[in-house]
């Protein structure tokens, strides 16, 4: 889909205009014949979408609306709203050190996430690129994890992180090192969660590069190898070139989803020891469900919108210069 | 056939020599590479899950045993009846079940219905009506979160199992894919049926959906496992535990009993055997559908 660019723009223009049928005794205007659009079609075509299309301007137009005016707004749910224009968002830039915190630590996981996460799917997909039989098993054990749900998932890595008892202190106790206290720790904390959040999503992004690198044209490889390249040279001059569509994608997709965090920090951290794990999502849900403040919430939750959106565009011009479309 | 094998031996001990092997020796050392790295990675996959199993049938001595031991000494199969007994596990699983497929089936039919008029009827304001689906796909869940909520209040739906499904049950997403299936299927088909007589539904019911078996699969996993595992939605609008689902149930016992560790792994394992066997039945089908809306999209 060459698509993608120009959806950002979509909303804005869009309105709900075209949402209602014509009325049955208006005759359809001219234009209508030169694109071929019939009366009979463009009824049926409304009836076929009504279900999603009304679903879509309540729960989605609608809501999204509703939390742009709720974002102007002081409201606790209890008393009437009181009307602020953009206080919420001047408080978090100026008066909420909070929102930094929960801001810095949700930055911090997303590059521990992040390159780990690429360069580990990208040598694991490396490593099964090969027509091997039984494949389907092993893809089978590393998609568990991808489509367990978080909550049990939580639930055995608070044992693999557990201090007294956890594998992770046992298998680095081989080796000498003291027991450490992952999640009672404001220092290993984030960074267990990160480790936990990697495993859990490396099925996914194996597969995205497994596609990829099978969409990599046999012959390539073949032309480099009489060229004298190496290993090294044919994943230098052939692999990653060819590859960069998949990984741009991949890095969108993954800082998306970790942007995104709450479950695993919710379930096993509570946000902290201190701070230390409050990530943004965890702190707006405070903000919204603990202390009703829905309006702050909201405000939030269009700040980091704006964050993956501004994310998103940056990385696809600055790969887009050199992302190496196929050869032809 | 032994010189290649005279061969091998003589590599493998030859040590790093610049000598290139044979291609047939070099694919065999390849693949060994390649299930040993496999193997390894499957490993890493599962322990945690084996611990799961493991921890969920002992005693709660054993538990804290360092080194972990990985085999029960007596199998406690009591840890999984008194999730019966002490918590209302039955109901909890009933709700899942329930809500999954109402939205799953809901999501089905919406997603289907749209993607049919999306894909096959001419009609005017299609183009900007799909671009406003596919703007929606870029808006993250979190800026519907408190609208969505204070709505579900108005409505008096919280605490209700409406606050889950009927939220959830339309999906730009299912559009989407079901759009981008629907577009391959040949136009001559349903010329065919035209001239037979058939309106738009017939076409839809008869000829579309019939052949569309693959991506609805497709659609139906997708949706089964995201709504069966989500847990910030109902952590939202439901507070009594009668009304709970199967995550929320769990994620209740993680906070409030978090070192009940053999009842909170069976908990873990009842969570995950709906999904473990939906996966591992209909794999390909989700396996596709990453490759139909992530790179080929």
């Amino acid at each position: 889909m060459a698509a993608v660019p120009e959806v950002g723009t979509a909303p804005s223009g869009a309105g709900p205009a075209g949402g209602v049928p014509a009325p049955v005794d208006l005759r359809p205007p001219s234009w209508w014949k030169r694109k071929g659009y019939t009366r009979r079609d463009t009824v049926a075509a409304f009836i076929f979408l009504a279900p999603s299309l009304i679903h879509f301007m309540i729960f989605i137009l609608g809501l999204v609306v509703a939390s742009l005016v709720i974002s102007t707004w002081q409201w606790d749910l209890l008393t009437p709203p009181h009307e602020v224009g953009l206080h919420n968002y001047a408080t978090m830039f100026f008066h909420d050190p909070l929102f930094w915190t929960s801001l810095k630590a949700t930055l911090y996981f997303v590059l521990l996430t992040i390159p780990t996460g690429i360069i580990l799917s990208l040598a694991l997909a490396m490593a099964v690129n090969t027509k091997l039989r039984g494949i389907v098993i092993f893809r089978t054990a590393y998609f568990i994890p991808v489509v367990s749900s978080m909550v049990a998932v939580a639930v055995v890595w608070r044992w693999v992180f557990n201090n007294d008892f956890g594998i992770l202190n046992w298998f680095l106790g081989l080796f000498g090192v003291h027991k450490i206290d992952w999640l009672g720790n404001p220092v290993t904390a984030m960074p267990a969660i990160a480790l936990m959040s990697v495993w859990k999503g490396l099925g996914f992004t194996m597969t995205l590069f497994l596609a990829g690198l099978q969409g990599i044209p046999q012959h390539l490889y073949e032309a480099a190898e009489l060229d004298g390249a190496g290993r090294w040279k044919q994943f230098v001059h052939v692999t990653w070139p060819l590859l960069t569509p998949t990984t741009f994608f991949v890095s969108v997709i993954s800082i998306i989803g970790s942007f995104n965090v709450f479950d695993a920090v919710y379930l096993m951290t509570q946000g902290g020891p201190g701070n230390s794990t409050t990530v943004y999502n965890f702190y707006l849900f405070n903000q919204a469900f603990r202390y009703f403040h829905m309006g702050y919430a909201a405000a939030m939750a269009w700040i980091l919108f704006l964050i993956i959106a501004a994310l998103s565009f940056l990385q696809f011009r600055f790969l887009n210069r050199r992302v190496q479309y196929e050869l032809g | 056939m032994s010189l290649v094998e005279e061969k091998q031996t003589e590599a493998s001990e030859a040590g790093p020599k610049p000598v290139a092997l044979p291609p047939r020796n070099r694919k065999i050392g390849r693949k060994a590479l390649a299930y040993l790295a496999l193997t390894l990675l499957a490993a890493l996959a599962l322990i945690p899950f084996l611990w799961m199993l493991s921890t969920s049938l002992k005693s709660l001595d054993e538990v804290f045993l360092f080194p972990p031991k990985w085999i029960p000494s007596k199998l406690q199969f009591h840890n999984y009846t008194s999730l019966w007994h002490d918590f209302p596990m039955s109901t909890w699983i009933f709700n899942s079940v329930k809500v999954t497929l109402s939205v799953t089936i809901g999501v089905l039919i919406t997603s289907s219905m749209a993607a049919y008029a999306f894909s096959r009827i001419n009609f005017p304001g299609r183009n900007i009506l799909f671009y406003m689906y596919l703007g929606a796909l870029m808006i993250p869940g979190w800026v519907m979160l408190v609208p969505n909520f204070v709505l579900m209040r108005k409505l008096g739906w919280i605490d209700t199992h409406w606050a889950l499904i009927i939220p959830a049950i339309g999906q730009p997403f299912g559009t989407f894919l079901l759009r981008q299936f629907f577009l391959t299927i040949p136009k001559e088909l349903e010329e065919a049926a035209r001239v037979d007589g058939a309106g738009h539904f017939q076409i839809f019911t008869k000829v579309i959906l019939p052949l569309a078996k693959p991506a609805l699969a497709t659609l139906f996993v997708f949706q089964f496992l995201a709504i069966w595992n989500e847990f910030l939605w109902p952590l939202i609008v439901l507070n009594s535990p009668q009304k709970f689902t199967v995550p929320l149930g769990l994620g209740y016992l993680n906070t409030a009993h978090s070192t009940d560790w053999t009842r909170l792994m069976a908990g873990s394992v009842i969570l995950l055997i709906p999904v473990v066997i939906l996966f591992t039945v209909a794999q390909r089908y989700y396996v596709r559908g990453i490759a139909l809306t992530g790179l080929k999209g």
